[in-house]
């Protein structure tokens, strides 16, 4: 066999496997959607697809929610904790991994071990804590805590990856006459733009998707957050599992749009990072 | 810039003030994990008795949500006005944030007012109170009896009739299993099904012995209880219960089958009926109930009853301490456990009073007037279905699950339930 | 070679930072960079911590008074049969689940970044779907997956001979088992997705020079990326016992820790004994507990990987 058919062979093959994997690993994401597009009489049905689908679920639970509202709050939350993650947790990934400041070890290591701490330990002193700061039912009481959880992840990322970066640049930008700031700016956040890409997906997950402190946080109803959804509607479609699954494939697709769009990121990143080397 | 934020701050500041100003109209705050369709209904007719009243109500799930918030909302003082209670251990919980509310209910409904109650429910009020602490801290307002529902349009289809012996009951099961049915839908993932089958089974052996046992009057290694235990792990071995029952929920999965004509028999409760009253599309078994009748356990051995009724408060409300000062808190709580909200709730079928001298009203077929009416019946004389400490709830929970499990003895199961239950006396 | 080359790259960043540091003549404004992130811990996580410690002291008597208790909390803690079960639940979790993740994780983001072109993108969406999907419906999925007799798993098993007789999450010998695969298969999208940050962040020329040194294939991949994608792993190693210790949801929802404790782990522990059996001390204890064997783990952690101040740790690759 030539070279090249031989490299063809194992395109066809890897791909091939990739696909097999894919299809095995798909199956219960696959169950999810056809739940949604089931009436309640098949709604438990012992099959991985059922026919005929329908659209009901959808229509209803569109038609039914001010799911608009719902959503703006999640929108205001998610991303002001984000916008808060990213810039904090690279300020402090870069006095540790480049200014190399001294004791900044001791306050990683300490960061990140208070964040193993079970949310569920946190749910009360932080309930104290909000109403005594009175921001019970307000945006910031909900994004201050979330984005204070989730520095330290964040930052084992970012300080992980620069840590990786090649030294030379930032030698190179001190010899330039870039201060700290400017390096930080110019050199170190550009460098690990994967990185910042990753941290920014899965902040905006974890806000999106976290419910605990949401429901002490927000209690009134108008207030809430499209985390609290299937608390909501598990409560209300009880006699409609194909109603409660389609609302919460509803809410997955503004995640996975954001990721579909922002994974190309990566490549771009990949890119900048072959021409800079 | 701080100068446009000022700005900022001041119109804000105005607009709230000016809106609050205009807002003469009181207002309470609710939360519970009542069905929401059902509790908007029963705020609707309560605003429209008291105009000058607005009802905020925050739907959670049970658990973990529900728990969480309260324990928070306690914990930081930012509990609303009237929360949603189960009798003994959830209410003993928040007892200290709780309103004695003996002088506003005598105000409301009479010195008698507690007499009106049922008596199953009136012994859950006070259950798990300190000695010497005879106030009430919980409004029932609604109660459930536990049963055996069953599908009677299949029963009728494979000829097979209401099980009045426990062989019956096993040649039912499997007529259902060789049918393709699952026979007995049993979630035995949730802790709170496991308990309400062992209370059916207890009360048969001995009336009452569970109450004794959580009192610690009469030991968990009771022969009684020992027997009841065995008669557990029968309804698994017997095939009674569908396979793999012990990975199942009771909801949403096994409800959902049942509603759907896909199993035979479920141990729920009273509280089944509201199925009728969702949205649709509603299956033909759930429409008006038509599909559905229930029995209670038959006897599991010779010499045995069958299970009288367990049962008690399925929902009851308290007043907080936040509560007690907002008059319209106890107006609306009145209204909501034996006034114009119990009656939208009762309408809706979500289940039994728990005070005297209401029933559902409305567009109800005979089929299911007939039931509600053998509910109502079987309520004065039910035997209490709560459990005083959450502890003890836990072990037997623990003890259930290993049980059927098999990895543990019945013997040494109860034994283990029997040592939670001295701690907890003994702390008290 | 690419090793040595790496180790002089490391030597000059270290040359760098010495040389940034006595470049910042007000030293101290330096710290501004840690300044945030510190002020939103000591608020929002420090105190918090605080607060469950000195809680960890207390006891609630059953009339309701609070009275100082000293260490007795954690005997009662230490003393529960569950305590251990659930220490070993955990060890189970993270010792399966992290290794695994981080191979499946790693082997698709290794074929999909070099191998495909046209697909990349769609696999890299769908393998990562699982990650952005709410937790309360992969449980519900999953407990359907896993029910013989009316789930979906044993119609499928049953046209190759495998009878399921009971649910896997059912049996307290299994249970634990059966929720680490959802939770491999929940995450594994997360691990792929750092491997392609991380395969993306490879200096293009250190792979250069590795193809010129001839190693291709299998070779290249084991012997220069494997080791380049250390930070990577690293994080993974690290986020794994975070997401170990904070598990959660999926237990709570599928088997609420049973049957009979089976799999009960920290954070339902913890949840029974605050919220369900309303024993704010013994949670606390159980929290701080918690607290001293993250500690312990991330000291080990920055000891045996070393803390990546020096570059030691490259060099011996």
């Amino acid at each position: 066999m030539t070279p090249p058919a031989r490299l063809r062979v194992r395109s066809v093959v890897i791909h091939a496997v990739l696909f097999v994997v894919l299809a095995i690993w798909m199956v219960p994401q696959v169950y999810m959607l056809s739940i949604g597009l089931r009436t309640p009489a098949q709604a438990f049905d012992a099959s991985l697809f059922t026919w005929p689908v329908t659209f009901d679920n959808f229509a209803m639970v569109v038609r039914d929610n001010p799911l608009g509202g719902i959503f703006l709050n999640s929108l205001i939350v998610t991303v002001a904790t984000v916008a808060i993650v990213v810039a904090v947790s690279s300020l402090f990934a870069f006095a540790c991994a480049v200014l190399r400041l001294k004791g900044s070890l001791l306050l990683y290591t300490t960061l990140l071990t208070t964040l193993m701490v079970p949310l569920a330990s946190m749910v009360l002193p932080l309930a104290i804590l909000l109403k005594n700061f009175g921001w019970v039912n307000t945006y910031i009481g909900l994004i201050l805590p979330y984005a204070a959880l989730g520095v330290p992840f964040a930052m084992v990322i970012l300080k992980s990856f620069m840590e990786d970066a090649p030294r030379e640049l930032f030698e190179a930008a001190r010899v330039d006459g870039c201060n700290a700031w400017q390096t930080y700016w110019h050199v170190a956040l550009p460098l690990v733009r994967p990185a910042l890409v990753f941290v920014t997906i899965w902040q905006f997950i974890v806000t999106w998707n976290e419910f605990f402190l949401a429901l002490i946080v927000l209690t009134r109803s108008e207030m809430k957050t499209l985390t609290i959804i299937p608390m909501q509607y598990s409560g209300l479609y009880m006699a409609n599992p194909g109603a409660l699954f389609a609302v919460l494939t509803l809410i997955a697709l503004p995640l996975i749009l954001l990721y579909v769009l922002v994974q190309r990121a990566f490549v771009r990143g990949l890119l900048a990072g072959a021409v800079k080397g | 810039m701080r100068k446009m934020l000022f700005l900022a701050t001041t119109i804000l500041a105005a607009t709230l003030s000016a809106a609050s100003a205009q807002a003469d109209q009181k207002e309470v705050t609710v939360w519970s994990w009542f069905v929401q369709s059902t509790m908007e209904k029963s705020i609707a007719a309560f605003e429209k008795a008291h105009p000058d009243i607005k009802v905020k109500y925050t739907y959670y799930n049970y658990s973990p949500e529900y728990i969480t918030a309260l324990k928070a909302a306690a914990a930081s003082g930012s509990l609303p006005d009237v929360i949603g209670l189960q009798p003994g251990s959830l209410t003993q919980q928040y007892r200290e944030h709780l309103e004695a509310v003996n002088e506003r209910a005598a105000k409301e409904w009479g010195e008698n007012w507690a007499e009106k109650i049922f008596p199953v429910n009136r012994k859950q009020m006070r259950m798990g109170n300190p000695a010497g602490d005879d106030n009430y801290y919980i409004v029932p307002q609604e109660s459930q009896v536990l049963c055996i529902w069953y599908n009677r349009k299949i029963f009728e289809t494979l000829n097979i009739a209401v099980p009045k012996t426990y062989e019956e009951l096993k040649t039912a099961a499997k007529t259902l299993t060789d049918n393709g049915y699952i026979p007995m839908f049993q979630g035995a993932a949730d802790g709170w099904q496991n308990e309400n089958v062992f209370l059916m089974l207890a009360n048969q052996f001995s009336p009452g012995i569970v109450d004794k046992a959580q009192a610690g009057e009469t030991p968990w290694t009771a022969p009684e209880l020992v027997e009841a235990m065995k008669a557990w792990k029968g309804l698994f071995d017997d095939n009674i219960f569908q396979q793999g029952a012990l990975g199942a929920h009771a909801y949403p999965t096994g409800a959902q089958l049942f509603a759907q004509g896909r199993v035979g028999m479920m141990a729920l409760g009273s509280w089944w009926m509201q199925e009728s009253k969702f949205p649709p599309p509603l299956s033909e078994y759930v429409q008006n109930m038509d599909g559905f009748d229930f029995f209670h356990m038959p006897p599991v051995k010779e010499g045995n009853e069958t299970s009288p009724p367990v049962g008690g408060i399925d929902i009851g409300y308290g007043l907080t301490r936040n509560g007690g000062q907002n008059p319209a808190a106890w107006t609306f709580l009145a209204e909501l456990t034996n006034g114009v909200g119990l009656q939208e709730a009762l309408n809706d079928l979500n289940d039994l009073p728990a005070f005297e001298g209401h029933a559902p009203k409305g567009d109800i077929t005979d089929h299911v007037k007939e039931l509600s009416a053998r509910f109502m019946e079987d309520l004065p004389r039910a035997e209490n279905q709560r459990f005083a400490s959450p502890a003890v709830a836990e072990a037997l929970d623990n003890a259930l699950a290993g049980v059927a499990a098999g990895s543990i003895e019945p013997e040494a199961a109860l034994a283990a339930v029997q040592a939670a239950t001295e701690k907890v006396l003994a702390a008290q | 070679m690419v090793s040595a080359m790496r180790a002089e790259v490391m030597q000059a960043g270290q040359a760098g930072a010495i040389a940034g540091r006595r470049a910042g003549s007000g030293a101290s404004r330096l710290y501004l960079f840690t300044l945030p992130a510190t002020l939103l811990f000591v608020v929002f996580v420090a105190y918090p911590i605080l607060w469950v410690a000195g809680q960890s002291f207390y006891t609630r008597s059953g009339s309701g008074e609070t009275s100082f208790a000293g260490f007795a909390n954690y005997a009662v803690v230490l003393g529960e049969p569950t305590f251990w079960i659930v220490v070993r639940n955990m060890a189970l979790w993270g010792l399966i689940t992290i290794p695994v993740q981080m191979l499946i994780g790693g082997l698709l983001a290794y074929f999909i970044e070099r191998h495909t072109i046209v697909f990349r993108g769609f696999f890299r969406t769908m393998f990562f779907l699982p990650v952005v999907t709410s937790v309360s419906v992969i449980s519900l999925v999953w407990v359907q997956i896993y029910a013989p007799y009316y789930g979906i798993a044993q119609e499928y098993l049953k046209h190759v001979g495998i009878v399921m007789a009971t649910s896997p999450i059912g049996d307290p010998k299994t249970a634990i088992y059966a929720l680490i695969v959802v939770n491999i298969w929940q995450w594994t999208g997360f691990s792929m997705l750092m491997y392609i940050a991380g395969i993306a962040n490879l200096p293009g020329e250190v792979l250069d020079a590795a193809r010129v040194d001839g190693a291709r294939g299998w070779r290249l991949a084991v012997h220069v990326i494997v080791p380049m994608l250390a930070p990577a792993t690293k994080s993974l190693l690290l986020l794994g016992v975070i997401g170990t210790l904070q598990t959660f949801p999926i237990v709570h929802l599928m088997t609420g820790g049973g049957p009979n404790r089976a799999s009960e782990v920290f954070g339902t522990f913890i949840f029974k004994q605050s919220f369900v059996l309303g024993d704010t001390g013994s949670g606390a204890a159980l929290s701080v507990i918690v607290l001293i064997i993250a500690l312990a783990l991330s000291l080990l952690q920055i000891v045996a990987l070393g803390a990546r101040l020096t570059p030691a740790g490259k060099e011996r690759q």
